[in-house]
């Protein structure tokens, strides 16, 4: 097993890593396997059918797995605003996370389907009954909350439309890794795969920033830091699988910008109107925490005539809001490790999800962790929106076949 | 009538209202009409004569009937909420009792020959189906089903040749009552034809009957009943019988029995060729609709996958620990 620098135990972990790890039974066939061949060469006699794996020589000479033919894999990133898909076949599509179905027959005559999703579900979404499966990143599973079953049906579709969307061909099985937060309850990955099964042939569940270290093959002394719409999550990477005390879920996200913008625009300007849906879409077009930023010019109705508001102060003031508490993470995480290796972690942070895309964010967390912590070095990934979904497509494809096939 | 427009050229601030919105607002109106039980109507135009083929004619024509109902609730001194789609208008009338709406659509009716039509497939002037609903009866009534009702009378009102309103909550008793009426005539049809048959029948019988028997009574005169005479007397009746045996077959009551078995033997073949027919034609649609199916995009890594010995090892054990937490979770969903 690989090295842990955590501050407070300072020895090479002997304990399980999961915290589900005590009911492994399977797991004692992966830990026998050769130290020279890898899990899904051993797995080779077992499968079967459409599946069979056959092995092959590469160019090294030595026997490599030849993956089963006609599996498509999925990347899957399940979120509160955005689900994102990345696909072994190259195909790459996000969609809103909303669902909404027709309330009768002559709004499905008029939309001409039975259900919508994403973007044109909210531009229709007075003529529909209309869903938000997820909240603070994870499915509205729980048992008493509202609309518990809708929910989880609206979250059955939107998975199976992501999948649609990634145009699998219908003789292919599909194995999907689906993102969580970090912190996400048992019982939310069960909804999580609940949903899934319908569409998929097998299903693995991994945390969200995990998912996306992997993606940059960033696993060792990194700090990500994934901003979503329901929740941040920060998780700390020291070569092994994060544990529950690697990772910080806060709510200082997406939403809770629009809220906080939503209160300070009231404060403002009492006069206005507007919904949330606007106050996000503002946060899209104009967010940043950049000294000087482009003046967010907005139009918003007063008594029912649009009029012109700069709103660029209380867009600054709510976005920078996040700075504060992800840095006061940050720091907790950074303290409980290794002193040794506390500098390169701090100069190793990685910031994604679609609240990355603030601007100037990553220097404003550097600034903050410069002050709080004496230095900080912050990376913003490249993709933003398919950060985690390229992540799980990495697990997904490096996964031995033999897992995939028990988990069906 | 507040105006809004086709969902395909809803352009934010060229409206008042989108399309979706108008229907919110009257499925709002419908409902609070029930709750504090005042009448609402409804009221579904359609045009008569174009089909599918002609359906971008009637797109182009829906704006204008929507405008000639808008000049005739007006006119009317009713107002009302009212959409239209690529198909009909639809418009519903709070405080607007059945009556008032028949007047409404018989102005509708009459509008509709102004209307200029392009169509170069349909001649003569524009005709117009209405169907129109109201929530002064029994049942359950929600906005969809007074839509409904209102949709089912213009169908009906097209499909009796169009340039007519038929009133909704009428037409389900209508129908009911028309029903039975024509049960009731077709059986007594087949009753009288029954007896009619029959009665030919037992005439034909007891003509042939009656004449073997004035046949008897002729040989029955001649006082020398010879040896010669019983055999003549016997050939003779079996000549009438033979020949009266071979007219009634050819009758034409016995033609009339036999066409109509004939005629109930190929109607019941003609309704298995038409359930075989439609079970061909869902076949063929079915094997049409696969031309059109998106096959996918096949995955680029057919032979790739997994980690191999030459990674370092460590990947290989954070996805053992990724497979365990899951195999995990799935044991634990089926153990409840």
């Amino acid at each position: 097993m690989s090295k842990s620098k955590k501050h407070h135990t300072h020895t090479e972990h002997a304990e399980p890593h999961s915290e589900h790890s005590d009911s492994f039974d399977t797991a004692t066939e992966f830990t026998e396997t050769p130290s020279d061949s890898s899990p899904s060469a051993t797995s080779s006699a077992s499968t079967s059918g459409a599946t069979a794996t056959v092995t092959k020589e590469t160019t090294t000479g030595r026997i490599a797995p030849e993956k089963p033919e006609g599996v498509l894999y999925l990347g899957i990133d399940l979120g509160t605003s955005r689900t994102s898909v990345s696909a072994s076949n190259g195909v790459r599509e996000t969609v809103a996370s909303f669902v909404g179905y027709p309330k009768d027959v002559v709004a499905r005559k008029l939309l001409k389907t039975d259900v919508l999703f994403g973007d044109d579900a909210v531009k229709n979404r007075l003529a529909l009954r209309f869903y938000r499966p997820l909240e603070h990143g994870v499915l509205k599973c729980s048992e008493s909350s509202e609309n518990h079953d809708e929910n989880l049906q609206a979250a059955r579709d939107l998975i199976a439309e992501i999948i649609r969307r990634a145009k699998p061909r219908k003789d292919e099985l599909i194995y999907a890794v689906i993102g969580a937060p970090a912190q996400a309850s048992i019982n939310n990955k069960e909804a999580m795969v609940k949903a899934a099964r319908e569409s998929v042939d097998s299903v693995m569940i991994c945390s969200e920033p995990f998912s996306v270290a992997y993606g940059l093959d960033m696993l060792d002394d990194v700090l990500v830091i994934d901003i979503g719409a329901g929740t941040t999550d920060l998780c700390r990477m020291h070569g092994t699988m994060p544990e529950e005390s690697d990772q910080i879920t806060i709510t200082h996200a997406g939403d809770w910008i629009d809220n906080r913008l939503a209160e300070l625009l009231l404060e403002a300007y009492p006069e206005t109107q507007f919904t949330i849906q606007m106050v996000k879409n503002i946060k899209e077009r104009f967010a940043s925490v950049a000294d000087q930023m482009e003046p967010a010019i907005v139009n918003l109705p007063v008594n029912g005539k649009p009029t012109e508001f700069d709103v660029s102060k209380q867009l600054r003031d709510a976005a920078q809001g996040i700075v504060g508490p992800i840095v006061e993470g940050l720091a907790s995480l950074i303290s409980s490790f290794d002193p040794e290796f506390q500098v390169r972690l701090k100069e190793r942070v990685l910031l994604a999800g679609g609240g990355s895309q603030i601007r100037g964010l990553d220097s404003a967390i550097e600034r903050e962790m410069h002050n709080r912590l004496g230095t900080g070095k912050v990376i913003r990934i490249e993709e933003p929106i398919y950060g985690g979904a390229n992540g799980a497509l990495k697990i997904a494809h490096d996964m031995p076949g033999d897992f995939w096939e028990k988990l069906k | 009538m507040t105006p809004t427009a086709s969902p395909s050229n809803t352009k934010p601030g060229k409206q008042r209202l989108s399309t979706l919105q108008m229907l919110h607002l009257m499925r709002l109106e419908v409902g609070k009409a029930l709750r504090h039980a005042y009448p609402i109507s409804c009221v579904v135009i359609g045009l008569d004569g174009f089909g599918e083929a002609e359906a971008g004619h009637r797109k182009h024509l829906m704006p204008e009937i929507f405008r000639q109902l808008k000049e005739v609730t007006f006119e009317e001194k009713v107002e009302g909420l009212g959409i239209f789609t690529e198909q009909y208008v639809l418009a519903t009338f709070p405080h607007v009792n059945p009556d008032q709406l028949a007047e409404i659509a018989k102005a509708m009716l009459l509008r509709a020959g102004r209307v200029e039509n392009p169509s170069a497939f349909a001649k003569g002037p524009l005709t117009l189906s209405v169907g129109i609903a109201h929530n002064l009866h029994q049942g359950d009534i929600t906005f969809e089903s007074l839509v409904e009702e209102a949709e089912t009378g213009m169908g009906l009102a097209q499909a009796g040749g169009g340039n007519r309103y038929i009133q909704a909550n009428e037409v389900e008793s209508e129908i009911d009552r028309l029903k039975e009426e024509l049960d009731a005539q077709i059986q007594t049809i087949a009753k009288s034809q029954e007896e009619f048959f029959q009665t030919q029948a037992d005439l034909e019988n007891d003509w042939s009957k009656n004449l073997i028997n004035l046949t008897l009574e002729l040989f029955k005169r001649e006082p020398e009943q010879t040896e010669g005479m019983l055999r003549l007397q016997k050939e003779v009746i079996a000549m009438i019988t033979q020949e009266v045996k071979a007219w009634r077959s050819n009758s034409n009551v016995q033609k009339m029995l036999a066409g109509m078995g004939e005629i109930d033997r190929l109607e019941r073949r003609v309704a298995k060729l038409t359930h075989s027919l439609g079970v061909t034609e869902e076949e063929l649609k079915r094997v049409a609709a696969m031309k059109n199916i998106d096959v996918g995009i096949a995955s680029l890594y057919r032979n790739v996958q997994g980690l191999n010995g030459e990674d370092d090892g460590r990947k290989v054990e954070m996805l053992k620990d990724i497979f365990e937490a899951n195999l995990a979770l799935k044991n634990e969903i089926a153990s409840k």
